[in-house]
């Protein structure tokens, strides 16, 4: 599959001026409005010290990587809406995404217009970051408000970027297990300090649990009731130049412990939102947490209505959605996973809303970005490939589908969870998701 | 086919780069394509390695033609064909080959360069460059492609370009050295290196006159000097980038011994000379040091600004950037900024409010010791030079001793005490007031020395805990055999078929314990296509051998499998499952092998194992009886109920069999003896027991635990018999006879076993007339000692030193020469005699740890043991001890009996082992057996003194970890204490380096004692009092 590429017009930049400094972030949005790509906001920033702490830990989680990967990128998402920036991330593995939301109270501008667009994140800009100091205004502007697209060989800095599908399939997962978390720890300032003290040095194997022992954040390797399951945990180092800035901190974690969140809450309306995936070795990307609720295919246009709903709102809840457009619960899931599958939802856990992405509707997207899916409904166009075998007591349905070489055994349907035969499943046993087997044999016969 | 490419390919083949260029300048738009693809295939053609008439690979590119082809590639190639790996490698460009490059091939690729302008150069270069650096250009080689506009200003390459140039151009001065020296001794020198040397004297006048070079150290000075892009455009760089700046030099070799000259010589020399500006060196490196960059980096930062020695009005004028310091997230960037401001506080000019902003954040970092004291003292100078500042500095220390370090709180609270205590009041009632809360709040956080100091202030504070309960570790064990913990058996076909997934994953006991036993319970419900449906595990278990095979070849494969040498657990129950697939109708287990390869040995416990697996595997043939296996569990974690055991076996009595002895012999070490209500009624079902032999070992194995009957006198062993057993013994577990001895052979054996499940510990004399051997009459406790071990590396190359002598401190196990055991079913014996020379047993420990363990639950001692001598006679482990170590210390989780020796000096081991995250996992190990009353915190104290006396590992890494543990609850406070006032007596007088971090930890869980200090830490405490640097401490505890 090919990655997407973004232009950029020139680089981003901190630029000094007698008029003070700039923080100019070079956009690309593929959802450009017409005429160009807009300028999205532009004004200045409340407490410009702690905003670029915010970023230049972004640039951190882009460039880290926990497992041996080619080069990193830098350039985050930002979406402008709802009175917000939000800037996010992933880390080049993929198994960490990070989120920086500067709310009303850390801006002091002028919202041009709601957009979600990719901003150059380059060494030299990273490098002006770190140099900012606390009593150093910085205007923001992102997007440019003059920007023409053309290469003119040789005189205009261009720079094209890959950026990764599986950001986008990232963002389809981790909205999923942000909105399914909840809230386990609360930590004051003192706390969230010591946080990272108890954590063995080096790059840690296993799972880890944090839990408070008396006054003391401590991550243990070892369950216990009322633990957070933190998989990876060494990668919370990314955060240590924020840990002491931030005023507390709320821990998040999905029921079944396959993600956990870090909530920093810094004051005067700054947030960094830090999600960890299970394990070092697994991306977001990979996680198959949407694919039930994928299963059963709206119409389009349900999903388009909601995308224009959902547009023009930026935020909702999705239970107060349900309830005011009279909807059951799990309609709103499904068209809330299909929109995320295009990248277009990505969830708040401190107000507890989804909020809108303006990337581009694309429908295909969905089958395009959950390749299990899609090898699933390709099972189902061949005539045998999938064969009822029988239905047992409750509904249990025992179906044959055809493998590489062999042909897998799958239950589905039923008061048990579904199972597979194949090495997916036994190695996984249904925590990233069903297979692919177990997929076709539920669009043929039903997953319940 | 194109003319062009194939005039091409002529050019390529015979002629040189003289003749190419002027046939690529004159290339047709239209003739790129086709040259372009002639260029891969030849490339393709001539990089490939060619095998020799004599054997040898000869790679038939000659060097004319790799340049030729550089040339076409810049010339012809797209992005695509640019970035694929040959042209990446090596290329003419990059420094070391553009050396060996003669001049006026060199000007061909510019020539070359300028004509085709190749777009993608940008893209080319930093993929190199991301990918392996060393292929990049040289700083002047980058700095002239971007001046032609040939390539964009990148400033990352030039950085790393700029860092690198240190170490080329000293590269190329003693190159330059070698080559004049072999030219004035008449040396005859080869091609590659006339082109180089005429390049270094094209470079270098003197070399070309034949006069001697500058000394090296001269000559890069002056060559640096001279390159003002290098020292205006690229050294700044080097501050906003990370390169390897900090660990690029050279050597000069003009003098002896070689002098290193790195970049930290250099910038210096520059900025004395001028030729640098030394303030702006100031600030860029304190404006790098604001950045992430790698740890040795930003000490290469902070060195250079310290070599730069700057003033106090330098350091005045760059408070700012200094302040910024403080809100890095390194502890070392954090506290070389305090130094370099702790004498500026009292200045004219410093702005103490900007700071204070910062301090805030870093009153309670855990990581900021040393840098915090010395902020407190600048704050005491501060306060003494002006007084009102007290209202502002007293709740950052009163905040400061919220910070974990008591050495921290101590020094918070001495100055906090000071002010608050000052004759004339510093703070007004109601910021006093508001300081008293604090401090109440904290109440446990304080450290016994802080909150001596602060006592005055802390009446009304609640009172430190004190240990009303005291520790003590549990009196007996009993598992508990009851609904709660049984174990469900496999219900039906299809939960079979996927626990088959699970059971073949490595050390998976319990899933394995429940397949097993499920094959054999349900051996009449398979469905008829079952090998079809098993036909995915089989592939998971051997995808080398049957992806994309037939059914047909598929069951030839398994018909001849061979299953290896070093068999595990796994590779038994991976030959079950291709037993399974034929329907059982040929025996897979008995193909597998026990046997060392190389110097790994086999486990002895899993010669048991295997011959328990042969018998299941016996009974799911044709034709025969499917009874169960008496030796599986019943109730977790792997314990058998004794009424299930006895209704086993009267089962097989009524089918007229008898019970495997290594299933027996495994039941009996699993069985819940101890159980009471359920051993009770197996008692009375004993008697329905036909075999009297069984009958009474059964029954002297369920007796009531209060009251353990004696042995029976067992019948000596005939000698003549005992050999012939032995040799039978032996033959079965290797596989050469698989006939297992009968029940009645195996029987005396069998007490043995019994009598070391019920009491591991115990002298039986009775067991000595079947063999003189441990584990029999007296259990196998070999203990333990530090062994100072010497060693001696030969190194002859080294005349000064030709013989390299070190020493290390290992954990020994003593063992007995090796012998084998009397009978193999002595599962506590097993271990005791191995070979120890030569023989290494890490990979089945490795492998099936806690299968092995689950097989001894009623006695690990003798399997502790073995571990322990085989894995952990040093702290500093591989990955592969660490694995073994985690294993065995999550094993040490579950509940169980008190700890037993060898697992509590495992569980030291633990505490003290290199790889923090092992620790971490010890420490839970201890507070969980704490909790249960496993833990015996005398003999974990013993243990751990004795090893850090024998230097098995230094202090710090169990000091570090103690206050993190106390205050958990006042039973743990006691077993740390118990323990530390074991340890402490074993340290020597001479003390050990942070000795004091120990006794600042006992002198925290002191006061919930409850009962005087033992005379013996009494005694060692006065031999320290003497030293220094424990004397306040021991003052302390002792008064």
């Amino acid at each position: 599959m090919a990655d997407f590429a973004y232009a950029y017009a020139r680089p981003s930049a901190l630029t000094h001026s007698a008029k003070g400094n700039v923080l100019a972030l070079a956009a690309y949005a593929e959802d450009a409005p017409a005429g160009g790509t807009a300028c999205f906001f532009s004004g200045g920033l409340a407490n410009s010290w702690l905003a670029a702490r915010g970023l230049t830990t972004l640039a951190k989680v882009v460039a880290s990587r926990f497992v041996p990967q080619s080069a990193a990128l830098r350039d985050p998402i930002v979406t402008a809406g709802a009175g917000l920036l939000r800037f996010e991330a992933f880390s080049s593995c993929n198994g960490v995404y990070a989120r920086l939301d500067l709310g009303p109270d850390a801006l002091e501008g002028e919202f041009l217009a709601s957009g979600t667009t990719n901003v150059d994140f380059n060494e030299p800009m990273v490098n002006a970051l770190a140099r900012v100091s606390r009593t150093e205004p910085v205007l923001l502007r992102v997007g440019e408000q003059e920007v023409v697209l053309e290469r003119a060989a040789g005189t205009v800095t261009e720079r094209k970027v890959s950026l990764p599908e599986r950001w986008i399939k990232g963002l389809t997962a981790v909205q999923g297990y942000l909105a399914e978390m909840e809230e386990r720890l609360t930590l004051t300032k003192t706390q969230a300090t010591q946080l990272l003290q108890g954590l063995p040095a080096g790059a840690l194997r296993g799972d880890y649990f944090l839990l408070l022992r008396g006054p003391r954040p401590s991550f243990v390797p070892v369950a216990s009731a009322g633990a957070v399951r933190v998989g990876g945990a060494h990668r919370l180092r990314l955060l240590d130049g924020l840990l002491p800035l931030c005023e507390s901190l709320r821990v998040y974690a999905t029921p079944d412990g396959q993600a956990s969140a870090f909530v920093l809450a810094m004051g005067g309306g700054h947030e960094f939102v830090l999600a960890l995936s299970a394990e070092v070795n697994r991306g977001f990307s990979g996680e198959g947490n949407q694919l039930d609720t994928l299963l059963d295919e709206l119409p389009a246009e349900w999903i388009t209505g909601a995308n224009n709903l959902f547009r023009g709102n930026e935020t909702f809840n999705p239970t107060l959605f349900a309830l005011e457009n009279d909807l059951a619960p799990d309609v709103v899931d499904r068209l809330c996973a299909s929109l995320s599958a295009m990248g277009l939802l990505g969830f708040d856990l401190a107000s507890n809303q989804y909020f809108y992405r303006r990337l581009p509707f694309k429908l295909e997207r969905i089958l395009k970005l959950n390749p299990r899916l899609k090898n699933a409904r390709a099972l189902l166009e061949a005539t045998d490939d999938v064969q009822l075998v029988g239905v047992g007591a409750g509904g249990r349905t025992e179906v044959r589908v055809r493998g590489t070489d062999v042909w897998h055994t799958v239950l589905v349907g039923g008061a048990e969870p579904p199972r597979c035969t194949c090495q997916w499943f036994t190695g996984n046993q249904g925590q990233r998701g069903p297979c692919k087997h177990i997929l076709a044999a539920q669009l043929r016969f039903g997953a319940a | 086919m194109s003319a062009a490419a194939e005039t091409f390919e002529q050019l390529i083949r015979h002629n040189t780069a003289a003749e190419l260029v002027p046939f690529l300048l004159a290339l047709d738009k239209k003739d790129v394509l086709p040259v372009r693809t002639r260029a891969r295939s030849l490339s393709s053609e001539l990089d490939k390695h060619e095998q020799q008439p004599n054997g040898q690979l000869r790679r038939p590119m000659q060097p004319r033609q790799s340049l030729m082809l550089f040339l076409a590639g810049l010339a012809t190639y797209s992005q695509k064909e640019a970035l694929s790996g040959w042209f990446s490698n090596g290329h003419h460009l990059s420094h070391n080959v553009g050396q060996l490059t003669e001049q006026a091939d060199q000007l061909h690729i510019w020539t070359i360069l300028r004509h085709a302008r190749p777009s993608w150069l940008t893209t080319w270069f930093l993929r190199n460059h991301r990918n392996n650096p060393w292929t990049n250009p040289d700083f002047d080689t980058l700095q002239a492609l971007m001046a032609e506009g040939l390539l964009e200003d990148v400033p990352e390459l030039l950085a790393y370009a700029t860092a690198q140039s240190l170490y080329l151009l000293g590269s190329d001065v003693d190159k330059a050295r070698t080559l004049a020296e072999q030219r004035t001794k008449g040396r005859k020198t080869d091609h590659l290196h006339t082109i180089e040397w005429n390049n270094l004297s094209a470079r270098w006048s003197a070399l070309a006159a034949g006069e001697p070079l500058p000394p090296t150290w001269d000559l890069l000075l002056a060559e640096l000097r001279g390159n003002d892009a290098l020292l205006h455009r690229g050294l700044p760089l080097l501050f906003a980038h990370d390169t390897a700046v900090d660990s690029t030099s050279t050597y000069d070799r003009t003098i002896k011994p070689f002098r290193s000259i790195a970049w930290l010589d250099v910038l210096p020399e520059l900025a004395r000379s001028g030729h640098l500006d030394r303030a702006e060196l100031l600030t860029n490196c304190l404006l790098a040091l604001r950045r992430d960059f790698r740890r040795p980096l930003l000490t290469w930062f902070k060195e250079l600004f310290l070599s730069l020695q700057p003033t106090p009005d330098e350091r005045l004028a760059r408070q700012a950037d200094l302040t910024e310091l403080l809100a890095h997230p390194l502890a070392q960037v954090v506290n070389f900024a305090l130094d370099q401001l702790k004498d500026l506080w009292l200045l004219p000019g410093f702005e103490v409010a900007t700071l204070l902003l910062y301090i805030d954040n870093l009153l309670t970092r855990p990581d900021l010791k040393t840098g915090l004291k010395s902020l407190f003292a600048s704050f005491d100078r501060l306060l003494k030079a002006s007084p009102a500042l007290a209202p502002t500095l007293a709740p950052r220390y009163a905040t400061a001793l919220a910070h974990p370090d008591a050495g921290v709180q101590e020094r918070a609270a001495k100055s906090l005490t000071a002010l608050l205590g000052a004759k004339k009041p510093l703070l007004d009632a109601a910021a006093t007031a508001d300081i008293v809360v604090t401090l109440q709040e904290l109440g446990e956080l304080l450290s016994t020395p802080a909150r001596a100091l602060l006592v005055p202030w802390l009446a009304a504070a609640p009172a430190p805990s004190v240990a009303q309960e005291a520790y003590a570790p549990r009196a007996g064990f009993v598992p508990d055999i009851s609904e709660a913990t049984a174990i469900a058996p496999v219900a039906d076909w299809h939960e079979l078929l996927f626990l088959t997934g699970q059971a073949l994953k490595p050390d998976q006991p319990a899933e394995q314990e429940r397949w097993l036993d499920g094959l054999l319970r349900l051996r009449g419900q398979y469905p008829a296509d079952y090998v079809a449906q098993l036909r995915p595990y089989l592939l998971q278990a051997f995808p080398w051998l049957l992806k994309g095979k037939t059914e047909a070849e598929t069951a030839n494969i398994l018909r001849k499998m061979d299953y290896g040498r070093r068999a595990g657990q796994r590779d038994f129950l991976q030959a079950m499952l291709v037993g399974w697939h034929g329907g059982f109708a040929q025996p897979q287990v008995v193909r597998t092998r026990l046997d060392a390869q190389h110097q790994l040995y086999p486990d002895p416990l899993l010669g048991l194992a295997r011959q328990r697996l042969l018998a299941a595997e016996a009974r799911l043939a044709p034709g025969a009886g499917p009874l169960p296996l008496l030796s599986t569990p019943t109730h977790q974690p792997f314990w058998v109920a004794p009424t299930a055991l006895v209704a086993k076996l009267l089962a097989y009595e009524t089918a007229g069999q008898e019970p495997d002895p290594a299933d027996l012999t495994l039941a009996l070490s699993r069985l819940a003896w101890n159980a009471p209500a359920d051993a009770a009624t197996a008692r009375q079902q004993l008697a329905s027991l036909q075999n009297p032999g069984l009958r009474e070992l059964l029954a002297w194995l369920l007796a009531p635990s209060d009251a353990t009957p004696p042995l029976p006198p067992l019948k000596p062993t005939d000698e003549s018999l005992l050999k012939k057993a032995t040799s039978r013994f032996t033959q079965w577990v290797s596989g050469e006879t698989p006939a297992p001895p009968t029940l009645a052979e195996a029987l005396p054996w069998l007490w043995a076993v019994a009598a070391r499940t019920r009491a591991p510990q115990v002298s039986w004399p009775e067991l000595a007339t079947l063999a003189d051997y441990p584990g029999l009459a007296e259990p196998w406790q070999p203990g333990w000692y530090m062994d100072v071990k010497t060693h001696t590396i030969n190194q002859s190359y080294n005349k000064e030193q030709p013989e390299y002598i070190y020493q290390t401190h290992e954990l020994t196990v003593p063992t007995a020469e090796p012998a084998a055991p009397p009978s193999p079913l002595l599962l506590y014996s097993l271990h005791a005699r191995l070979p120890q020379k030569d023989h290494s047993y890490i990979w089945p420990l490795l492998e099936d740890p806690n299968f092995l363990l689950s097989l001894v639950p009623n006695n690990p001692a003798p399997l502790h043991w073995h571990l322990l001598r085989s894995a952990f006679s040093t702290s500093e482990g591989y990955s592969e001890e660490q694995a073994l170590l985690t294993k065995q210390l999550h094993a040490s989780l579950a509940d169980g009996p008190v700890y037993e020796e060898p697992a509590t000096v495992l569980l030291a081991v633990g505490l003290l082992y290199s790889k923090p995250a092992a620790r971490a996992l010890a420490w839970e190990v201890l507070l969980a057996a704490a909790d249960t009353g496993r833990l015996v915190p005398v003999a974990l104290g013993t243990a751990l003194g004795r090893l850090l006396a024998g230097t098995y590992a230094p202090v710090l890494r169990l000091a570090d970890a103690l206050p993190a543990a106390r205050g958990i609850s006042p039973t743990t406070d006691d077993a740390l204490r118990q323990l530390l006032e074991a340890l402490l007596p074993e340290l020597p007088a001479e003390p050990l380096r942070n000795t004091a971090k120990l006794l600042a930890a006992y002198a925290d869980l002191r006061p919930g004692a409850g009962k005087p200090m033992p005379a013996v830490v009494q005694e060692r405490l006065q031999t320290w009092q003497s030293v220094g640097s424990l004397k306040k401490a021991v003052t302390t505890l002792l008064a």
